[in-house]
C-alpha cells in the first residue's frame, strides 16, 4: 500500500491539470459526486494533508482544509462545502461535532467524523447534534475511506 | 446537654485519640458519645459540639437521615444490622456544608456498659481524586498515542509519494520517525508543558556533533508549547535535512546560522545557509518544502519566506507564539 503512489505526481502545481492514476479510481469511486466541495477539519497538518491527498486520489477537485473551528466556519461562510468531514477533537476551541453544528446552521451540508478513538462517549456526542452521521477511524486508510463516502452521500436532505 | 454523661471510655478514648481514622460514638438513642480528633479535623466539629446532639444532624447529609433514622430502629426493633461489620462508600457533611467520600464501618458493641454504636471514617477524597487524575491521563494517553498512531501514518504516506525507491523510502521515514521522537522526548522532560527553542534546536543538531564549527545557533530564551515545538522540530529537521543532502552542509566550506528573535510578541526564526558554490534554486518542490508551508500556517498560524538569491538559501519562518 505505502508504495502504490511511488510513480503519482503529487505536486500542488500539478494536481489540477495531472489526473489521479487510473488504478487509485475504481469503477466504484465514479460513483462519487467529484465535483463536492470538501471542508476537512482537523488540527494534525499530517493528518489533514493525508487526507487531501487522499480525497485528491479518488478525483475529488476541490478540497480545503481547516485546522480549527474558526477557520472552519469562516472557510464555510466564504464558500459553502458540499461535504464537511471532521476530526472530532480539535485541541483548542469548539471540538468537530460543534463545528459541524456550527457550519449545518448555515445551510444542510451532509458531515462525517473522523477520531482516534470511537468509544461511545464520542458516538453519543455525535449522535446529540448529528444522528448516525458515519464515523471513521484514525488512521484513515483508502478503502474504508472510500466506502463511507458513499454511505455519507446517500445521506438524505432533510425537507 | 451536660445532662447526658459521657460513657466512661477511658481506655477506648486513648486508644481513639492515637487512630489514623476519624472514630465517632453513638449510642442507642441516636445520639453523640464519643468523638475522636480525626473526627474533629475531618468535619469541622470539636468533641464538645460534637457530645450530645443527634448523630443524624451532625455529619449525616440530609439526604441519608431518614434512611439512618430507619436502620436504627430497625436494629433497635429487630437486631438486624445489614450495614453492621460490613464497609461501605458513602458521603458525610462538613460543619462548612461540604461532602466528602468515607468508607465507613459500624460496629456494635455493649462492651463499655452500656450498648454504643463505633463508627471509623476514613476520608477517600484524595484517593479518589488520585484515580480520576489517573483516568484523565490513562484518555489522554490513549490519545495521544492513537494521534501519533494518525501522524505517522501521514508520514508514511506522505514520504512514500515523494520517494524514488523502496530503499529512500525506508531512510526518508525513519529520519523523519527520529525527529519526531526527538521532539517527544524532549517534550516529555518536561512533561509535555513548555520547553525552550534552544534546546529543541541541541536535540535536532546532536547528530551533527563534529560539525559544531560550521553550524551556529544564536537567539533569546524563547519557550514554545509542545505543539508549537512539533511543529518547529518537524520544520527545522526538513531544513537540516536538505542542508545535508544537497545545501551547506554537503560541501566542506559551507556553513549554517540557525538565529531566531521576538519583536511584538511574534517569533523570527532565520535559517541562512552559506554555500562555498552558489546552487541553483532547487526545481521540484518536494515533501519537505511543502510540509513546512502546510505546517507553518496550520500548526502555528504562521508563514514562511524562501530566497535563494544569495550564497545558500535563506529561509525565515513567522509565528506568534501562544503565551
Amino acid at each position: 500500500m505505502l508504495f502504490s503512489h511511488l510513480n503519482a505526481q503529487s505536486d500542488d502545481s500539478s494536481r489540477s491539470t495531472v489526473p489521479a492514476p487510473a488504478t487509485t479510481r475504481g469503477s466504484a469511486a465514479e460513483a462519487l459526486p467529484l465535483d463536492t466541495a470538501i471542508l476537512i477539519v482537523e488540527d494534525e497538518v499530517l493528518i489533514a494533508w493525508t487526507l487531501d491527498d487522499l480525497l485528491t486520489d479518488l478525483g475529488f477537485r476541490d478540497v480545503r482544509v481547516a485546522r480549527d473551528s474558526e477557520e472552519a466556519v469562516s472557510l464555510a461562510q466564504e464558500r459553502l462545502p458540499g461535504l464537511l468531514i471532521c476530526d472530532v477533537n480539535l485541541g483548542k476551541g469548539d471540538d468537530g461535532v460543534a463545528t459541524a453544528a456550527r457550519i449545518r446552521a448555515l445551510a444542510w451540508v451532509p458531515a462525517l467524523f473522523i477520531t482516534g478513538y470511537a468509544g461511545d462517549e464520542i458516538r453519543a456526542r455525535i449522535d446529540q447534534y448529528i444522528a448516525g452521521a458515519p464515523l471513521l477511524r484514525k488512521p484513515i486508510e483508502p478503502q474504508p475511506l472510500q466506502r463511507i463516502l458513499r454511505q455519507v452521500f446517500k445521506q438524505e436532505r432533510p425537507h | 446537654m451536660t445532662a447526658i454523661p459521657s460513657i466512661d471510655l477511658v481506655g477506648v478514648n486513648a486508644v481513639l485519640k492515637t487512630a489514623l481514622d476519624a472514630v465517632v460514638v453513638m449510642d442507642t438513642s441516636g445520639v453523640v458519645r464519643g468523638w475522636n480528633t480525626v473526627a474533629e479535623r475531618h468535619f469541622g466539629i470539636s468533641a464538645m459540639e460534637a457530645h450530645g446532639r443527634r448523630m443524624s444532624d451532625l455529619i449525616i447529609p440530609e439526604r441519608f437521615r431518614d434512611a439512618h433514622e430507619a436502620g436504627l430502629a430497625h436494629f433497635l426493633a429487630t437486631g438486624e444490622g445489614p450495614v453492621l461489620d460490613t464497609m461501605i462508600e458513602i458521603h458525610a457533611v462538613r460543619a462548612d456544608g461540604t461532602e466528602i467520600p468515607v468508607e465507613l464501618s459500624i460496629t456494635y458493641t455493649e462492651h463499655f456498659g452500656e450498648p454504643v454504636f463505633m463508627g471509623f471514617l476514613r476520608d477517600v477524597s484524595a484517593r479518589l481524586e488520585a484515580q480520576r487524575t489517573q483516568q484523565l491521563l490513562i484518555d489522554e494517553l490513549n490519545h495521544r498515542v492513537k494521534n501519533l498512531l494518525g501522524v505517522v501514518s501521514g508520514i508514511a504516506h506522505l514520504t512514500a509519494r515523494n520517494a524514488a525507491s523502496p530503499r529512500e523510502f525506508a531512510e526518508t521515514f525513519t529520519g523523519r520517525l527520529a525527529a519526531l521522537g526527538r521532539s517527544h522526548e524532549l517534550l516529555t522532560s518536561v512533561r509535555w508543558e513548555r520547553a525552550p527553542l534552544s534546546a529543541l534546536t541541541a536535540a535536532l543538531l546532536e547528530p551533527l556533533a563534529d560539525e559544531r564549527e560550521r553550524v551556529s545557533v544564536t537567539g533569546d530564551q524563547v519557550e514554545l508549547t509542545s505543539r508549537e515545538l512539533i511543529a518547529v522540530g518537524m520544520i527545522l529537521y526538513e531544513l537540516l535535512t536538505n542542508a545535508i543532502k544537497y545545501g551547506s552542509l554537503s560541501q566542506e566550506q559551507g556553513s549554517l546560522a540557525i538565529s531566531w528573535e521576538t519583536a511584538g510578541g511574534e517569533l523570527l526564526i532565520k535559517w541562512n545557509e552559506q554555500l562555498a558554490m552558489k546552487p541553483g534554486e532547487p526545481e521540484r518542490r518536494g515533501f519537505g518544502t511543502r510540509m513546512i508551508e502546510r505546517s507553518a500556517h496550520h500548526d502555528l498560524g504562521g508563514s514562511v519566506e524562501w530566497d535563494w538569491s544569495g550564497q545558500g538559501l535563506n529561509f525565515r519562518l513567522h509565528f506568534k507564539p501562544v503565551y
